[in-house]
């Protein structure tokens, strides 16, 4: 079933090409990999074996872009054809939305063709669902061969559900972009069928082919993707951009502009578009042929919804995280120019007016909705930086391509979440107490250039592209009120008052040796360096460091040492998850501490030293 | 079995736990996918990774071995190891439709992987339970997105009819 993300405004949905051996399933989505263009290109996954024939799936997923402000992806898969790989092919269908058939139009080939879609059915029907609820679209592939059925016998013989069909040559391209819509076009309108009912407008879908009147006022005013029978060359679109359409959120904070909004009735009250309608141009439209509609099932239908309150982004635009339509240089399309990433803060030219203000408080930034603030007390990923405000690792919201794993942009002039700092109400209380020689200055955590965590190189929340600066989710908290506080020259890195830099259990990444990956070193602990001379070591100002009365120090569970380490003075932290851990419990564990003895010490005994072969 | 509805705050509340598995076993990334091979979440240090195919193969991966347990009588296998020359990956099932794939190298070893994500999947129930009853709160902003859906597609492929 699709997957919807808020965090990204991504939906996802699962098409699958399912169709008898040979019938060319692989060879479409060869050719759609083949026909995206460069910069959209994505792997495609063949499991396949020696001789090229599917043995598990084919998958490649496809990226449409932002959709009225979603992220629309398909994944697209393929079943294995033959028929003793039932078993592979019944596991591919899990969770799809969409189902492609594609039928081998020869004429010897009509059993397979037959069984495959009885096959179809019956493994569909394993997963609870039937070819009535799940969007299907048949194209009759490999059209240029001498002994093809025709495709009214094809209609009459195959397509059972009088679902759109469409002529194809997989292998040179014909058919399988007209396949690739309409398939698209029925599985998105089945989502807004299914989920445009609140007022109780829902509304039985037709059958294939039966076009109610009610269904009619959907019709596209162009249908590109009529199914071609007979075959007819689809007239080219004119390249119109869906975007030019999308409401500029500056220009007019149109209903529509946020979805989060109080949702707009007319949206709710237009009756959606069936997936089946392609009323003007199925062919199955013969009201001879009365079919009783089908109808999809409707949870809740009749009744009226509780429309939840959004959860995440409903916060506001100033609350941390903004939503792409709440972002103006995410949300307003492709048209509008996007800062470069790693630019220089960019504060919102219109902090008060964002899409959906209006509706939607948007409160100060508190460090509970504050991506970057309200991490840090919660949740300490290295526990060797007590008094570093080290932010968590930046989750990545499920957005490939996000680069989270790169290395910091050398130009990104200070963290966002340093910046919150400044800000006296979004103070976050930490349960650390600072060793007592270790100010903030020469806390060598503080210094983001090595460390990935203090200054996420990519705003983890945006979108993927032209906008990951992590100054797009610094506008959401601190606009234009909280400017950074000027970054203070390089730090001269003292542990104060530790003779050797403390051995954390898990030390800092390392991003030197391997580019970006950070390198949990194996020599317990590297002081973070600035790697490019051009990089501004990043540290707190100076109001930041906590009084330590102010700390609370939560008992610590570790078993007593018997010795007292460097560690106890540190402290226990907690997160919200419940583990206490101490750092000389995590230290206990660390089968690095434990491998790695110190080089410089002796070997003591009599024989110590004597079998030892590397002296 | 509906569709997966992610809010923010979820995101946020699973990566918190995600970010901790991560730290405490040393792994280099973690993915949270659901059984259908969409991406739920995800948390991590390793550039470069196709995490969409990586979703898509390892649940098809879980799902080929979960046949495997069938024909031997077993419901499922709830925990599978890969062992590579430099990276290993562990996949556990978190619960009956999602599956945790964690990626890790020779820096931590599979005892501590195991034990440490043992304990995050506890969390992670807990979570993806208030995730199930997530429902789209939103609607299409369009009824005719499906159109749109298709005129993108046209403008993806220009040339192609």
């Amino acid at each position: 079933m699709a997957s919807i993300n808020y965090a990204t405004r991504e939906i996802s949905c699962k098409i699958v090409y399912y169709g008898p051996g040979l019938s060319g399933k692989t060879t479409n989505l060869q050719i759609i990999h083949r026909k995206i263009p460069d910069k959209d290109k994505s792997e495609m996954v063949s499991l396949a074996t020696e001789t090229d024939r599917t043995l598990f799936f084919d998958f490649l997923p496809l990226d449409l872009g932002s959709i009225k402000g979603f992220n629309t992806k398909f994944q697209l898969y393929t079943v294995p054809g033959q028929v003793y790989y039932n078993a592979t092919r019944k596991l591919v269908l899990r969770g799809v939305d969409g189902v492609v058939f594609v039928v081998d139009s020869q004429s010897d080939k009509l059993q397979e063709n037959l069984e495959s879609f009885a096959n179809l059915e019956e493994n569909l029907r394993e997963y609870g669902h039937s070819l009535e609820t799940i969007p299907l679209v048949l194209q009759y592939n490999k059209r240029d061969l001498p002994n093809v059925y025709s495709v009214d016998e094809l209609n009459k013989l195959v397509n059972k559900y009088r679902s759109p069909c469409y002529e194809a040559v997989a292998a040179t391209g014909v058919g399988v972009f007209t396949t690739l819509k309409a398939i698209g076009k029925s599985v998105i309108d089945k989502f807004n069928a299914k989920y445009s009912g609140f007022q109780g407008t829902r509304r039985p879908m037709p059958a294939g082919g039966q076009a109610p009147a009610a269904a009619a006022p959907a019709a596209p005013p162009r249908a590109p993707q009529q199914p071609i029978i007979p075959a007819r060359p689809v007239t080219p679109l004119a390249p119109a951009n869906p975007f030019a359409a999308a409401p500029n959120p500056f220009a007019s904070p149109a209903p529509n502009a946020n979805p989060f909004a109080t949702p707009s009735a007319p949206s709710f009250q237009t009756p959606p578009t069936s997936p089946f309608a392609a009323p003007v141009a199925n062919p199955f439209a013969n009201p001879a042929v009365n079919k009783p509609p089908l109808t999809f099932p409707a949870p809740g239908f009749g009744t009226p919804l509780n429309i939840p309150e959004p959860k995440g982004p409903a916060q506001g635009p100033l609350s941390g995280f903004s939503p792409p339509t709440g972002n103006p240089f995410q949300s307003a399309g492709l048209g509008n120019p996007a800062p470069p990433a790693g630019s220089t803060p960019f504060p919102s030219p219109f902090p008060g007016q964002m899409p959906g203000a209006s509706q939607a408080p948007a409160p100060r930034p508190s460090p509970a909705s504050n991506p970057f603030l309200g991490s840090p007390s919660e949740f300490r990923p290295f526990p060797g930086a007590p008094t570093s405000p080290t932010p968590p690792i930046p989750a990545m919201p499920a957005a490939p391509g996000l680069g989270f794993g790169n290395p910091a942009k050398p130009n990104v002039p200070v963290s966002p979440f340093l910046n919150s700092f400044a800000n006296p109400n979004a103070k976050s209380e930490s349960t650390f107490a600072p060793p007592a020689g270790l100010t903030p200055a020469a806390n060598p955590f503080a210094a983001p250039a090595a460390n990935p965590f203090a200054a996420p190189p990519s705003n983890p929340f945006g979108a993927p592209g032209p906008v990951a600066s992590p100054f797009n989710a610094g506008q959401g908290f601190s606009p234009s009120s909280n400017p950074s506080p000027p970054s203070p020259p390089a730090p001269t890195i003292n542990y104060g008052g530790f003779g050797s830099p403390p051995q954390a259990p898990l030390s800092q990444p390392n991003t030197e040796a391997s580019g970006g990956f950070p390198n949990f070193s194996q020599s317990g602990f590297n002081p973070p360096q600035p790697r490019n001379p051009n990089l501004r070591p990043l540290t707190p100002p100076p109001e930041i460091g906590m009084p330590p009365q102010q700390q609370e120090l939560p008992p610590a569970t570790a078993p007593q040492a018997s010795k007292p380490s460097p560690f106890s003075q540190f402290g226990a932290f907690e997160d919200n998850s419940g583990i206490v851990s101490t750092y000389e419990d995590m230290a206990k564990q660390d089968f690095k501490t434990k491998k790695l003895p110190n080089p410089t010490e002796k070997k003591k005994g009599f024989f110590g030293g004597l079998f030892n072969k590397d002296k | 079995m509906g569709d997966f509805v992610l809010y923010k705050e979820d995101i946020d509340r699973l990566s918190k736990i995600l970010s901790h598995l991560i730290t405490e076993s040393a792994s280099s990334y973690v993915l949270l996918v659901n059984k259908d091979g969409n991406l739920i979440s995800q948390v991590g240090f390793t550039p470069k990774i196709d995490v969409t195919s990586l979703a898509a193969l390892a649940a098809g991966s879980f799902a080929s071995t979960r046949a495997i347990a069938s024909l031997i009588g077993e419901q499922e296998f709830s925990v599978m190891f890969h062992q590579g020359e430099k990276e290993n990956i562990h996949i556990s099932l978190v619960d009956e439709d999602v599956i945790m794939v964690l990626i890790f190298d020779d820096r931590t070893n599979l005892g501590l992987v195991k034990m440490i994500a043992n304990q995050a999947k506890a969390k992670l129930v807990e979570v993806l339970l208030d995730i199930r009853k997530n429902e789209f709160s939103d609607t299409m902003p369009d009824v005719d997105h499906g159109q749109d859906v298709s005129n993108q597609i046209d403008n993806i492929f220009p040339d192609q009819h």
